[in-house]
């Protein structure tokens, strides 16, 4: 078969999204925020398709990336986590996603689920962000409704709560 | 969903290569993709990946650090090349957002310097040298690179040299657009040399602005190297650099703007570079 002919075997990727392994066809152009969509992750919301707002982020591999600027043949053998994903058991909710609520953060909740991704990861690198930190963090996570206080208040108290469960003094 | 009919994952440079001359126009390489995917146009029909082979990673050499094309952005954000390369560190701080910046490469940043590209500028203004392949190999500045007006058709950057500023040199930059992650209205990087902490021997200027191609001026100190540094010295500078830049009124911006601006950046960074270098003068 001359080399251009060639193409990924068969289009059929395999993917890990939040602990489920996936097999799947895809086809060149179909982006990974689509096929996410298209697996039923409702959570990755489709906003400006350019990577300017954030909407569609996920972690791959750890890292917050817009889904909407990667294309599902690039993620072939990686773990993809959403929020739908965050939770403990099924059941608890992350404390990102607990501090989001107590916090008032959300307000249409557009933006919410990659806020939240984002937030995760950055407390994972960064388990004590100041400020000016967080809002560097979310940088790429745009928030039509104007929220970026409580956002970052809630980022804040997720940190502290993390600190509080991993020394174990929670109740 | 993208117009894209076909995604070839490259196993070794010289497939890519093969690949990228046999399908010709139709194709382009992806490394991050951040550009490709939201930007490509309708006639690109077959993406080639060239994420997988082997290009990426960072090693620290005697006078220079050498960096794969591959490399993602958010991987040169490391304390290690804040000290190497700190003007690279400082520019790819305010480059696009965090989550563009987890895929985006290097050689795809340095492949779009027209943007103009944060990373492409400040590796200008630090005499950076590239290693293609094409139908041979060689190594080039950023500099000639784009005199020659850039890449060839299917040419692959395989890596990044950078040589360490040296003892006496010192780097400024700076960038304006929108918003601190936005692509660049203006971004200047400057390196310079000080003698005896008094006067600018020497000065390395470059000029990224959206409305043409980045320049690099090298020879704006030898109209004040006899001169002490002073901020008078420092705004001739920058007001010469920019009376050479071409610029052009678009949607972004008018052209006097512009003007205004690259004169203003200019200013700062080479104020930065040479208090870096360790430039003593009066307030
Ligand atoms: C929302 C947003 C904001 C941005 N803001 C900024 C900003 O503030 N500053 C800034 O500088 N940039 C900015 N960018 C541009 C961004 O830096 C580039 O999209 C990115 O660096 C491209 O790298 P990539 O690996 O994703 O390239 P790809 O999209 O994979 O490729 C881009 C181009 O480069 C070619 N290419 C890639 N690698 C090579 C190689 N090794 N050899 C030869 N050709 C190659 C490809 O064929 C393609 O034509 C922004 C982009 C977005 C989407
Ligand atoms: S939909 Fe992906 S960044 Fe906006
Ligand atoms: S809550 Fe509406 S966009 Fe952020």
């Amino acid at each position: 078969m001359p080399l251009h002919e060639r193409q990924v075997p068969d289009l059929k990727i395999k993917i890990s999204v939040n602990d489920r392994a996936f097999d799947v066809e895809i086809s060149a152009g179909e982006t990974l925020l689509d096929l996410l969509r298209r697996l039923g992750f409702k959570s990755v919301k489709h906003g400006c398709d350019t990577g300017n707002c954030g909407a569609c982020t996920v972690l791959l591999d750890g890292r917050p990336v817009a889904s909407c600027l990667i294309l599902a043949p690039q993620v072939d053998g990686s773990t993809i986590l959403t929020v739908e994903g965050l939770a403990i058991c099924g059941k608890q909710l992350h404390p990102v996603q607990e501090a989001f609520i107590e916090t008032g953060a959300p307000q249409c909740g557009f933006c919410t689920p990659g806020m939240i991704m984002t937030a995760v990861s950055l407390l994972s690198e960064n388990p004590d962000p100041t400020r000016d930190e967080i809002r560097h963090g979310i940088a790429g996570n745009i928030c039509r409704c104007s929220g970026y206080v409580k956002v970052v208040d809630a980022i804040e108290s997720a940190a502290k709560k993390l600190c509080d469960r991993d020394a174990g003094h929670d109740e | 969903m993208k117009h894209f009919r076909q995604f070839v994952v490259a196993g070794t440079v010289d497939e890519a290569i093969g690949l990228r001359k046999t399908v010709g126009a139709k194709s382009l390489y992806i490394a991050g993709g951040t550009t490709v995917v939201p930007m490509a146009r309708e006639s690109v029909e077959v993406l080639i990946d060239i994420s997988h082979l082997g290009l990426d990673g960072i090693s620290d050499q005697d006078g220079s650090i050498s960096i794969g094309a591959t490399t993602r952005l958010s991987s040169l954000l490391s304390p290690d090349i804040k000290a190497a390369v700190p003007m690279l560190f400082e520019a790819l701080s305010h480059c696009a957002t965090p989550l563009i910046r987890n895929m985006a490469t290097l050689g795809g940043s340095l492949a779009g310097i027209y943007l103009p590209s944060d990373a492409g500028v400040a590796l200008l203004a630090l005499g950076a040298e590239l290693e293609l392949r094409g139908d041979e190999e060689r190594v080039v500045t950023v500099d000639d690179l784009l005199a020659g007006g850039w890449l060839g058709g299917y040419e692959l950057i395989r890596n990044v040299r950078i040589p360490k500023i040296g003892k006496g040199q010192g780097w400024g930059f700076s960038k304006f657009g929108r918003s601190d992650i936005d692509i660049a209205l203006v971004n200047v990087g400057a390196v310079a040399s000080v003698t005896d902490g008094s006067r600018i021997s020497e000065l390395r200027l470059a000029i990224g602005q959206s409305s043409s191609r980045p320049v690099l001026l090298t020879d704006l100190a030898e109209g004040t190297a006899t001169e002490a540094i002073s901020h008078d010295v420092i705004r001739r500078l920058a007001d010469s650099a920019s009376e050479r830049v071409k610029v052009k009124s678009d949607f972004r911006a008018s052209a006097a703007y512009r003007k205004h601006l690259v004169s203003v950046l200019a200013a700062r960074s080479i104020l930065a570079a040479a208090r870096e270098a360790g430039a003593r003068f009066e307030d």
